[in-house]
C-alpha cells in the first residue's frame, strides 16, 4: 500500500506536467489558427452597394460598389456574389478606382473583376468599382452582395457583405435609355395680348406660360430665360418699345404700372430665384438670366414653372403691333 | 403682342366683352435631349465617336437646329450655356448643318465625330444647344430650347488634388447639428469623387451613414454637401465624420480626405427644464426663508402672546 501510495505521489506531478504540456500545445495551436485566420477572413470595411435602377428585371442597370481593404495583399481578382437568383446581363466596367485596370465577367450570381496586372494593395485603400450592362433579378426583395478580394492562388484576402438593396416591382424610379436625359415642355409657343389704353382691364394684361422640366441628372438642371435684344418693339415708325420694368432680375420691383413689360416666376419642385419673391417683376435680358434651378434629379414628377408675362400700357404708348421672342433654356447640371 | 392698335379697337372691344384675356395662338411643345452620362473615351489626336438623341414626344413633327455653344461650369454642378460657338471645338465637331425634322412621337439619334486635339489627360466638355424652330403666328413667340454637353475623357495620369472643409458649430442649442462639407478641386484636372458621411452620438446614439455617390468636380470648382447628426438624448455629443475618396494620379490609386467634428447638442427643452428647476429651487428656498423657524419660541414671533403670559 505504501509503495502504491508512493508511486501515486510520484505520478501526480508527471500527470500535471503532461496536462500542462498538452494545454500549452492546444493553446499554441489555437493561437496559430487564430493568427493564421485574418489572412483569409478579415472583413472589408466601409462597404456599400447601390443600383442605378431598383426596378425588377430592369436592363442596363449599373451596380456601384465601394469598400476599403483591411489586409495588405496582391489582389488578382474581386468577386461580387449577389444573393438570390436571376442576375443577368453582360457586365461592363464603367469605373474602377483604387485598383488596376481589368476585365469583368459574370457567371450566375457572381460578377468577377480580374485585374490585368495584379499589384500589391496596402491595407485601408478605398476601392470603387461600377459595373454597367446588368439586368436585375425578376424577383422583388432584399439583396446583398458578398465581396471577396482574392490573390492569384486564389486565396481570400478580405471579404464582407454589403448592406441590402431592395428591388421593387413598382416604384417611381426613373427609367432611362441614355443615362442623362432632360425633357422640357412649354404649354404655349406663341400668344397675343389685344390691348387698349382706354379700358383698365385691357390696358394691363398678363399671359402665363407654363413650363415643365424633368431630368435624371443627379445634380438637377438650370433654367434660364432671355429675349430679343430689341425687347418688346413695334415695327412702326421709330420702332417704339414698351419699357422693361427693370434691367434684369437683380433690380426686380413690385409692378410699377404703365407703361411696362416684365415677368414674374412661380413654381413647384424647382428653386425659384429669390428675385421673384413677393410677386416682384423683372425685365427680360438679351444675355439671359437664370430663373430657376434644381440640385437633384426630378424623379418621376416633372417640375412646373409658371412665368407670368405682364404688359401695361397707357396713352404714352404708341399704337402698333409689338413683338418679342422669349427663349427658355433648360440645361442639365453636371453630376 | 398687339398693343394699342387703333385699327383693332372694335376687335379689342369685343375681346373685352369676352374677358380680355391673353390669346394663345401656338400650342404646347415638348422636347427632350439625351446624352451619354459617362465620359466618352477620347484619345488625344484621335477621333471620338458618340451620339446625342433628340426626342419629340409631341403628336406633331418638330424641326430642331443643333449648334455648338460655350459652357460655363460653376460650383455645385451648375452649368450655363453661352451665346456663341465654343472656339475650342470649332471645326472639330460637326453638328448637323441643316435643321432636323423629327416625326411625331419619335426620335433622332445624331451621330457625332469629334476630332480630339492634342490635349493633356483630363475631362473635356463639348456644349451644344438644341433649338426648336419657332412656329405659331403670335407676335410674342416662346421658344423652349435645351442646352446640353458631352464629356470626353482623354486618358492618362493627371494631377488631382481635393481639399475639404467641414463647417459645423461646436455647440448647438437645438435638436440636431447641421452644417456643410465643402470640397474644392485645387488640382489641374477634373475629379470624380465619392464618399460617405458617418454620424455617431454619445451617449447611446446609433450609427448613421449617408452615402455620397460619384460626382464630378471640375478644376477650381467646389461642391457643398449638407451634413447633419442628431443625438439620441436631449443632450449629446454628435460626431460627424466625412470621408471623400477620389482617384490619385491614376485611376488605380485612390486618395481620401477624412474630416471629423464633434458637436455638443443641447435641446432647448433641457434649458427650459433646467430653468424650471432653478425657479422651483429658488421658490422653495424663498418659502423656507419666510416660514417661521420651529426652534424659535412663540414669544419671539408674537410679542403680544408674550405679554399675555
Amino acid at each position: 500500500m505504501n509503495l502504491r501510495t508512493a508511486n501515486r505521489a510520484v505520478m501526480r506531478p508527471r500527470k500535471r506536467l503532461t496536462r500542462l504540456a498538452l494545454g500549452a500545445v492546444a493553446t499554441g495551436a489555437t493561437m496559430l489558427v487564430l493568427t493564421a485566420l485574418p489572412a483569409g477572413a478579415a472583413t472589408l470595411t466601409n462597404m456599400s452597394w447601390s443600383v442605378s435602377n431598383n426596378q425588377v428585371s430592369a436592363a442596363n442597370t449599373s451596380y456601384s460598389y465601394s469598400f476599403k481593404t483591411t489586409t495588405a495583399g496582391t489582389i488578382k481578382s474581386i468577386t461580387f456574389a449577389v444573393s438570390g437568383a436571376g442576375l443577368a446581363g453582360t457586365p461592363t466596367i464603367t469605373r474602377a478606382y483604387g485598383i488596376g485596370a481589368g476585365t469583368v465577367a459574370r457567371a450566375g450570381q457572381t460578377i468577377t473583376y480580374t485585374v490585368t496586372t495584379a499589384a500589391a494593395i496596402p491595407a485601408g485603400i478605398p476601392i470603387y468599382i461600377e459595373f454597367g450592362g446588368l439586368t436585375n433579378s425578376s424577383t422583388a426583395g432584399s439583396y446583398t452582395t458578398t465581396i471577396t478580394t482574392l490573390s492569384a492562388v486564389p486565396a481570400t484576402i478580405d471579404n464582407g457583405t454589403t448592406p441590402a438593396v431592395t428591388l421593387a416591382a413598382n416604384n417611381t424610379a426613373v427609367t432611362v435609355n441614355l443615362a442623362k436625359s432632360l425633357t422640357f415642355t412649354v404649354d404655349t409657343t406663341a400668344f397675343e395680348l389685344d390691348m387698349d389704353p382706354s379700358l383698365g382691364a385691357l390696358a394691363d394684361q398678363s399671359a402665363t406660360v407654363g413650363l415643365t422640366v424633368q431630368t435624371n441628372a443627379n445634380s438637377g438642371y438650370t433654367l434660364a430665360v432671355a429675349d430679343n435684344a430689341t425687347g418688346l418693339q413695334s415695327s412702326g415708325t421709330g420702332n417704339p418699345v414698351i419699357a422693361k420694368v427693370s434691367t434684369g432680375k437683380a433690380t426686380s420691383v413690385a409692378w410699377p404700372g404703365a407703361p411696362a413689360w416684365g415677368y414674374t416666376v412661380t413654381g413647384t419642385g424647382a428653386t425659384i430665384d429669390p428675385a421673384f419673391s413677393g410677386s416682384k417683376y423683372a425685365g427680360y435680358t438679351s444675355g439671359g438670366e437664370t430663373i430657376a434651378t434644381r440640385s437633384g434629379t426630378t424623379g418621376g414628377s416633372a417640375d412646373t414653372i409658371s412665368i407670368a408675362n405682364r404688359v401695361a400700357i397707357n396713352y404714352t404708348s404708341a399704337s402698333g403691333v409689338y413683338s418679342d421672342t422669349i427663349t427658355y433654356t433648360a440645361t442639365p447640371n453636371y453630376n | 403682342m398687339v398693343a394699342t392698335l387703333l385699327a383693332t379697337v372694335l376687335a379689342v372691344a369685343s375681346t373685352a366683352a369676352a374677358g380680355g384675356s391673353a390669346k394663345a395662338v401656338g400650342g404646347a411643345r415638348a422636347l427632350a435631349v439625351s446624352v451619354p452620362a459617362d465620359p466618352v473615351p477620347a484619345r488625344a489626336g484621335g477621333v471620338a465617336r458618340t451620339l446625342i438623341r433628340v426626342v419629340n414626344p409631341n403628336d406633331f413633327a418638330v424641326t430642331v437646329v443643333i449648334r455648338s455653344r460655350t459652357l460655363a461650369l460653376g460650383d455645385n454642378g451648375k452649368v450655363s450655356i453661352g451665346s456663341g460657338a465654343d472656339p475650342r471645338w470649332a471645326g472639330r465637331v460637326r453638328f448637323p448643318r441643316t435643321p432636323l425634322r423629327i416625326p411625331a412621337q419619335s426620335y433622332r439619334n445624331v451621330p457625332l465625330s469629334i476630332s480630339v486635339p492634342h490635349l493633356s489627360p483630363d475631362l473635356y466638355f463639348v456644349g451644344f444647344l438644341v433649338t426648336p424652330v419657332a412656329t405659331g403666328g403670335g407676335s410674342l413667340t416662346v421658344v423652349n430650347q435645351i442646352g446640353s454637353f458631352l464629356t470626353l475623357d482623354v486618358p492618362g495620369p493627371r494631377l488631382r488634388l481635393l481639399t475639404g472643409h467641414l463647417h459645423l458649430p461646436t455647440f448647438v442649442l437645438g435638436s440636431e447639428a447641421s452644417g456643410e462639407m465643402r470640397v474644392t478641386n485645387l488640382g489641374h484636372a477634373s475629379v470624380t469623387m465619392w464618399g460617405e458621411n458617418d454620424t455617431t452620438s454619445a451617449p447611446g446614439g446609433a450609427f448613421q451613414q449617408q452615402r455620397l455617390g460619384p460626382s464630378l468636380l471640375p478644376v477650381g470648382r467646389s461642391r457643398s454637401i449638407a451634413v447633419s447628426g442628431k443625438p439620441r438624448w436631449p443632450v449629446g455629443i454628435v460626431t460627424v465624420t466625412t470621408r471623400v475618396t477620389y482617384p490619385g494620379r491614376t485611376a488605380a490609386e485612390t486618395r481620401e480626405i477624412v474630416l471629423t467634428r464633434r458637436v455638443i447638442v443641447v435641446s432647448p427643452w433641457v434649458l427650459a427644464a433646467l430653468g424650471g428647476l432653478i425657479v422651483l429651487i429658488a421658490a422653495a428656498w424663498w418659502r423656507r426663508r419666510r416660514r417661521p423657524s420651529r426652534n424659535q419660541p412663540a414669544s419671539a414671533l408674537d410679542p403680544a402672546a408674550g405679554q399675555t403670559a
